[in-house]
């Protein structure tokens, strides 16, 4: 299972997004240098290329690549000369060239042990750069019109299987884990395929609008006339065929003689025909059902391992235990606070004695709270005066009792300024004797 | 639908995403870990505990934490290999909106000590590698691991021997002041215990039956000097666990016997460099349960000679006890501090591991 990984992995992604990348440059060459031509020829003669180049350096691993890069540059020749219709002119060379570059890639991929995953979003999200840029070259190119279609979809396979590629190497090199111990990342691996499902849906619904919407109105109309139809149908009577020249029926008769025997054999030749035929169809399903039930079960149990990964695996290594923290009245909770937090930014407001946080900051909240009140009576504080002068002031105004002067004086002292800690039981006994004063 | 307008609004979702969890990634996240259990012994397997929650709307494609762990903790057969470079070990989540995981890994404890988990490393990013970010958090959790304690029969000799002599002693001498019963008189039997009441009315010679005497107390030294001239790091490490396996065992072994046992060694314990260990004897489950601890908790660095722990010992135990001294090596200035304990009462017994063979044997 390593070697089938490592091969997928390195060799198929490999091929896969090269191809689908260089569609519209392959498209534009085309178009250009042999506008008579049909576009899947070329795509041909470069898979071929491409698939050489990995198949020649397989097998001359042991050797230099010089085996590798002959095999290839005569295969190259002979793809590029069939063709450029056997003839030698310089578009033959030039062909030639590209045909040996993409074979040299197919080389490069069989030599490494597995991708470049540092750099993969880099490579395949430039790619699709390229790719727009060649898109809007072939737009203008002669004769592309035929061609639109197959670049939108290539675009689009480009485009998802980019996104594909490139979130399973950042989980590789985020896991920190080997190809081979991937498999076992199952849940990681769902979601981020669901994540990046979602994002490719979001961008067509966002891209596609216009024609979205348009789709959308005309299912929608087509549905509603069908059932007005429908309804119609039922209330209105049934139609009369108009007739001409009067209220003269057709005279009874003897049907047309002569031509009776033919039809009989006709219409015996075609119940045998469907017969036949129906006979043909029933063995036809019977095999295709039995093939299946043969193979679908090992098809789809290849598809599951290599798509979702060895869930046993997963156990092997730790359990998980999911839970949902969907609480709508912490949501609700949650929400407020936020929406509050981000209210106190625009407008500061006075904190309450809950968001204080230590007996300093409740002791400080206190003085302030005694001043307030003073000033409500009409005290009026001097900046120029330290706290323990306006307590005094504040005593003397009448505004505070004097058995409580020097117990603020001294505590607002301690954590104002002072290093000192301030008890719990201290701070209430204050606030009681504050608040309750009058 | 245009291919070009797709593939321009498919490169800003992707950069309004990549911004999304760079701002946002880590927020209204809760990480913890911790160990099933407080402590288990040397071989034994333990539960590695994550709990990771995501209160937010955002779900998060990859999440990675990464911790630095002890190379004796070793996770389960596969996913060992999860730790790279022996010191990290990396766990990887993908949380949806509202959910949370709770992982637990298997981890076998192949060496004694004390480990401690002090931070992770919080990553997360995008699913395409466009941004990443990082946090440390602070978990906090720790897990013991006892010694080994090998079976009576594989202790080496003189273990063995100083185990049955203690446990033979309390029960070869009389208590003459508590009473278990009145027996009859066998050859040997001192006069004075003899019980004439009980003679008169049997009109058969009765003695006394006393109980056996209760107080046995025994200390443990383990010396994790190598040799004498021993500067400051102790090279041979396995010899000094093997003496703390022994010493584990040995105190396991009395204490269920109801023996009081105490423990001493000249090395320190972790979060204490500069004092040697000395727990004073005493008997129980508790006692067991903290000799395992302080043992576990011990570091195999000197925090002074032997000598010296020694001599401060011989000071300050005034209770006669049976003292076993485990030890790499014997020397005549140690025989000196061995003479002069037991000039004060003592009753003392030397186990040389560097005699101690494989087997368990001491050699000859």
């Amino acid at each position: 299972m390593n070697r089938a990984n490592s091969f997928f992995d390195n060799v198929i992604i490999s091929l896969w997004m090269d191809f689908w990348l260089a569609l519209p440059i392959t498209a534009a060459i085309t178009m250009s240098g042999y506008p008579g031509r049909p576009v899947p020829y070329f795509l041909l003669m470069l898979v071929s290329s491409y698939v050489v180049g990995i198949f020649a350096r397989s097998i001359t691993r042991e050797s230099g690549r010089f085996t590798a890069a002959t095999l290839c540059a005569a295969w190259s020749l002979i793809v590029a000369y069939m063709f450029s219709n056997s003839k030698l002119t310089g578009g033959l060379v030039v062909l030639w060239l590209y045909n040996f570059g993409v074979s040299f890639r197919g080389i490069f991929i069989a030599e490494q042990p597995e991708r470049n995953r540092k750099n993969s979003a880099v490579y395949y999200f430039s790619g699709l750069m390229v790719y727009f840029f060649a898109y809007l070259v072939c737009l203008v190119a002669p004769g592309s019109d035929t061609y639109l279609p197959l670049l939108t979809a290539g675009g689009l396979i480009a485009s998802a299987s980019a996104l594909l590629v490139v979130n399973r190497d950042v989980l590789i090199l985020a896991s920190r884990s080997e190809l081979s111990r991937f498999g076992a990342l199952t849940a990681v691996k769902r979601n981020n395929r669901l994540f990046a499902c979602a994002i490719f849906l979001l961008t067509a619904a966002i891209a596609g609008f216009n024609a979205l919407k348009y789709w959308v109105k005309s299912a929608v109309k087509a549905v509603l006339s069908f059932i007005l139809d429908f309804i119609s149908s039922l209330s209105s009577p049934p139609h009369q065929l108009p007739q001409e020249g009067g209220n003269d029926l057709p005279e009874p008769g003897l049907p047309p003689g002569g031509s009776n025997a033919a039809d009989i054999w006709g219409l015996i030749a075609m119940i045998t025909s469907m017969i036949v035929f129906a006979a043909l169809a029933f063995l036809l399903a019977r095999l295709i059902f039995r093939l299946c039930k043969a193979y679908l079960p090992r098809l789809i149990g290849l598809l599951t391992d290599l798509f979702k990964g060895n869930a046993e695996m997963a156990q092997v290594y730790y359990r998980d235990e999911q839970e949902s923290l969907l609480d709508f009245k912490s949501l609700l909770g949650d929400a407020i606070k936020g929406i509050r937090r981000r209210l106190d930014r625009r407008k500061p407001r006075e904190p309450s004695w809950d968001d204080l946080q230590d007996n300093r900051e409740r002791v400080r909240f206190l003085y302030r709270s005694v001043l307030k009140r003073a000033q409500k009576e009409g005290f009026i504080p001097k900046a120029s005066r330290t706290p323990g002068e306006t307590i005094r002031d504040l005593t003397i105004s009448g505004s505070l009792d004097p058995g409580l002067s020097d117990k603020l004086s001294t505590t607002y002292g301690i954590a104002r300024y002072g290093l000192g800690e301030i008890s719990d039981r201290e701070t209430e006994e204050l606030r009681r004797q504050i608040y309750h004063e009058k | 639908m245009s291919l070009g307008w797709f593939l321009i609004i498919l490169a800003l979702v992707l950069a309004l995403q990549s911004l999304i969890y760079g701002r946002w990634g880590l927020s209204g996240l809760s990480y913890r870990r911790w160990f099933s259990t407080d402590a288990v012994f040397e071989g034994e397997e333990a539960e590695m505990v994550e709990q990771i929650k995501n209160r937010k709307l955002l779900p998060l494609p990859w999440l990675r934490i990464e911790a630095r762990i002890h190379p004796s903790l070793r996770f389960s057969r596969a996913a060992d290999l999860n730790i790279k470079h022996d010191e990290f070990h990396t766990s990887i989540f993908s949380l949806m909106p509202y959910t949370g995981i709770t992982r637990r890994h298997r981890v076998l404890c192949m060496k004694r000590g004390c480990y401690r988990l002090r931070t992770v490393a919080l990553t997360c990013g995008d699913a395409f590698g466009l941004k990443e970010i990082t946090r440390d958090i602070r978990v906090d959790a720790q897990l013991l691991v006892y010694p080994r304690l090998i079976p009576a029969d594989q202790l080496p000799f003189p273990c063995r021997s100083f185990l049955g002599d203690v446990t033979v002693k309390r029960w070869i001498i009389d208590d003459p002041f508590y009473l278990a019963g009145i027996r009859e008189y066998r050859p040997g039997d001192p006069l004075n215990r003899i019980s004439w009441k009980a003679t008169a009315r049997i009109n058969r010679l009765l003695v006394n039956d006393c109980e056996r005497t209760a107080d046995p107390r025994v200390m443990i030294y383990l010396n994790i000097d190598i040799d004498e001239g021993m500067w400051n790091a102790v090279t041979d490490t396995e010899l000094v666990e093997k003496g703390i396996s022994y010493s584990a065992s040995l105190a396991a072994l009395l204490l269920e016997e109801g023996i009081p046992t105490g423990f001493g060694s000249n090395a320190h314990l972790i979060d204490d460099e500069k004092s040697p260990v000395s727990i004073a004897p005493a008997a129980g489950r508790d006692q067991l349960g903290l000799l395992l601890e302080t043992m576990a908790l011990m570091e195999i660095e000197r925090s002074m000679t032997f000598h010296t722990f020694l001599s401060g010992e011989i000071e300050t135990r005034t209770d006669p006890s049976d003292i076993l001294i485990i030890t790499a090596y014997t020397s005549d200035r140690m025989m000196e501090q061995v003479k002069r304990l037991e000039q004060k009462g003592h009753s003392v017994q030397v186990c040389d591991l560097g005699l101690v063979n494989p087997g368990g044997e001491q050699a000859v």
